[in-house]
């Protein structure tokens, strides 16, 4: 069985809020404001849900880790009124506690209590009906519960919590456009993927999590020059063994348009570090012994990385002759140059993909796409997504969902 | 043939997908000497036998194209049981399922195989979807249709009734993901709970209703899961169509209208009109003496009448009617059973 290990990677965090850490032994972290250590949780297995108690953790009974079983606690002693009729406006100050003492008794009190007295601090609380009551109490308890989950990182964990602080920053796309692109790419264990991806990883950690175990590869054109390999920093959370990081190929934009044009793909060539070393470390090189042997061994790895890039961009040529089996593009330029660019190295019958922000880049492609008979099958998709809440009595669609969302062109590449 | 094997070539036995338009198009199985009835005429499979996936047939009265299948493509192309799951929802339900190479999933019902394939192409080469159908005649046709895909080892198919029984005994605590699209869900929870691994999984409803979502939630709690979550998704799929908009006449010319500020810009039609002007061609508006220019230039200009030009607009278009609805999506998970790891 799967347990928690220290140094493994976690996903922490409650009802959609979460947060990537290093689980790390006699060492602390802290999840919205509650501080907390993680040693209660190591050699135990992933996805019980804790409480943070006075900096520690404790694991909480899967009874009483469903949020409503909070909910009937706090009000089991509390009466509610049978209608708002006397209910304080909303704009009136309601809270008889200040927020430094809330505060203060996050850090002593348990969950429930703490939330209890935030209860009873709430002006004209008894007389609220028991739906509304609820409401608040559910409310807070998001706010100030201190309850985390903590997670093994899957491909959708890490998808939805990087996006989720993505979005934040300036819209990237949604979780369902996400979705929609993997799977409208038909990118499974086996697949020739190329990729274009200007999205700090988002699609080339997923595609990799997806090939992970089978013989597919993943060609990722990216924005650099001769030499250059792409980002992959934020891949380290997917903690992919070697094998995923072989099917990781590249190949660089910059010597893409010469490609194309004349056919002729070129390779880095493999050069001896004497030359790139600034004089001064020549120098320095012939000093010691000890430096000697430091210098080698830097020479090795220098070499030895630079014969693995070769291989990559190699293996990428020789795909992309060859021709790959789908095409996913999401950059931050304008799509139809990358499309038009990247086109003739998909299979005819083959589906591609484009993702825009905006609609009208991938009107343009439509219509090229259309006047050229190049692909049928053309839709461009957009999602209308919002969440529903399921409660008894009080079910309705949230009040507040997503606008703003991206698009999906889809086609299939004919000959 | 494998479904996920692309091959570039076209032989015997396969699965062909005829396209003929975004909502026409339908499987055909290759077979020697045999001959498919379209709308643009015969295709004969003995011709199409060795052509190239992607390539186009001529037809009599048109052309076709041969296509791979896909499972987005099998959506659109398969034979109807029952209704079925779309692509809007079914790349949502794979993804949030959280399937991978190598991981097992339980499926009900069956259905026509929309979803079953989408499934299957999450978890292949090494993975196995385990799918209960209550109905005998569509779970031999479900069957049928994954051995000739190639899909046998990576699909089982039962007969059973999964409110009553669940999945096979053999199934318990292997799988990592659940889905249900089954009339009463919250009496399958039961068995849901049983086939997911001891370490806890992922579960996915899809109801049309929302008393099912209703009764399936509140059965959801009752069991121990947590995250439980309802969305809707609609998707609204455009095409991109020109469209003309005629030019109302204000009885005066382009360059007064323009002047006016009136004029629509960024059109191509209103475009080539200017471009005639400037060639010599000469408007005709009505509040101009017709008669006597007329006489006067009749044989250097051409005349050019504004209200004659279309604007032309390029614009993204919905289908006339889409799906306002097609059913609720709740998420769950299961935490791990063993309370004291």
């Amino acid at each position: 069985m799967n347990l928690i290990k220290d140094g493994d990677r976690a996903i922490i965090g409650h009802d959609g809020i979460y947060k990537i850490m290093v689980v790390k032994k006699g060492k602390h972290a802290s999840f919205a404001k509650h501080k907390f250590a993680w040693d209660a949780c190591i050699g135990r297995s992933w996805g019980h849900t804790w409480q943070i108690q006075q900096g520690k953790l404790e694991k909480l009974d899967s009874n009483e880790a469903c949020g409503e079983s909070v909910v009937s606690k706090v009000l089991d002693n509390i009466q509610s009124g049978a209608d708002n009729r006397n209910a304080a406006d909303l704009s009136e100050k309601g809270q008889n506690l200040e927020r430094e003492c809330i505060m203060e008794m996050r850090e002593e009190k348990k969950g429930e209590e703490l939330i209890e007295k935030i209860a009873r601090g709430n002006a004209d609380f008894e007389s609220k009906t028991r739906f509304t009551q609820e409401k608040f109490v559910r409310h807070k308890q998001k706010k100030h519960g201190g309850r985390i989950e903590i997670l093994k990182p899957s491909m959708n964990l890490i998808v939805h919590q990087k996006l989720a602080v993505e979005r934040t920053k300036g819209a990237y796309f949604d979780v369902h456009e996400f979705a929609t692109m993997i799977a409208m790419a038909n990118i499974h264990a086996n697949s020739k993927v190329l990729l274009a991806d200007h999205s700090s990883c988002f699609l080339s950690g997923a595609i990799l999590s997806k090939l992970k175990g089978g013989s597919g590869e993943l060609v990722s054109v990216f924005q650099g020059q001769l030499g250059d390999s792409p980002p992959h920093v934020p891949l380290q959370n997917y903690e992919f063994p070697d094998e995923v990081w072989d099917q990781l190929l590249y190949y660089p934009a910059k010597s893409l348009g010469k490609a194309t044009i004349s056919g002729d793909f070129e390779l880095p060539e493999l050069k001896d570090e004497d030359e790139d070393l600034p004089p001064q470390a020549k120098k320095q090189k012939t000093d010691t012994e000890d430096n000697k042997r430091e210098e080698d061994k830097s020479r090795i790895s220098r070499r030895e990385r630079q014969e693995k890039r070769l291989k990559k961009y190699s293996r990428a040529v020789e795909l992309m002759k060859e021709k790959l089996e789908c095409l996913i593009i999401a950059p931050k330029h304008h799509p139809l140059p990358w499309l038009f660019m990247l086109l003739p190295f998909l299979k005819p019958s083959c589906p591609f993909v484009v993702y825009c922000d905006k609609k009208e880049p991938l009107m343009e492609i439509f219509n090229k796409l259309h006047e050229r008979k190049s692909a049928v099958m053309l839709s461009i998709n957009s999602v209308f997504e919002r969440t529903v809440q399921v409660l008894p009595m009080r079910t309705h669609p949230e009040v507040h969902m997503p606008g703003n969302r991206g698009y999906v062109l889809y086609g299939i590449s004919v000959l | 043939m494998g479904f996920f094997e692309f091959r570039d070539t076209i032989q015997e036995n396969d699965t062909v997908i005829i396209y003929i338009s975004n909502d026409d198009l339908f499987p055909i199985t290759v077979k020697k000497g045999e001959v498919k009835q379209t709308k643009f005429g015969a295709i004969k499979h003995n011709e199409i036998i060795g052509k190239k996936f992607g390539s186009r047939y001529d037809c009599a009265r048109g052309y076709v194209f041969l296509l791979f299948p896909n499972p987005e493509i099998w959506t659109l192309a398969l034979p109807h049981r029952t209704q079925i799951l779309y692509t809007p929802d079914i790349s949502r339900i794979v993804f949030e399922l959280g399937l991978s190479n190598g991981k097992v999933v339980c499926e009900s019902g069956t259905g026509s195989g929309s979803l079953s394939h989408a499934l299957t192409r999450g978890i292949y080469p090494a993975g196995h979807l385990h799918t209960v159908e209550f109905h005998e005649e569509r779970s031999k046709k479900a069957r049928q249709e994954f051995e000739d895909h190639g899909l046998s080892k990576n699909i089982t198919v039962y007969h059973r009734d999964v409110c009553a029984e669940g999945w096979p005994a053999e199934v318990d605590h292997k799988a990592d993901a659940v889905f249900l699209d089954i009339p009463a869900p919250y009496k399958a929870i039961e068995h849901v709970k049983r086939a997911l691994k001891l370490e806890g999984g992922e579960f996915c409803n899809f109801s049309p209703c929302i008393e099912q979502v209703q009764e399936t939630c509140v059965k959801l709690r009752e069991k121990g899961f947590t995250n439980i979550k309802t969305i809707e998704c609609i998707n609204s799929q455009t095409t991109v169509k020109t469209s003309h908009f005629p030019m109302p006449d204000f009885g005066v010319d382009y360059k007064d209208l323009e002047a006016a500020g009136v004029m629509p810009t960024n059109c191509e039609k209103i475009g080539t009109y200017v471009k005639r002007l400037e060639k010599g061609a000469k408007p005709k508006t009505r509040n101009l003496k017709e008669e006597d220019e007329k006489a006067e230039n009749a044989v250097e200009k051409e005349e050019l009448k504004l209200s004659e030009c279309n604007f032309v607009v390029k614009s993204a278009l919905a289908k006339r009617s889409q799906y306002g609805h097609t059913g609720y999506l709740t998420f769950a998970r299961l935490p791990p059973r063993d309370e004291s790891l």
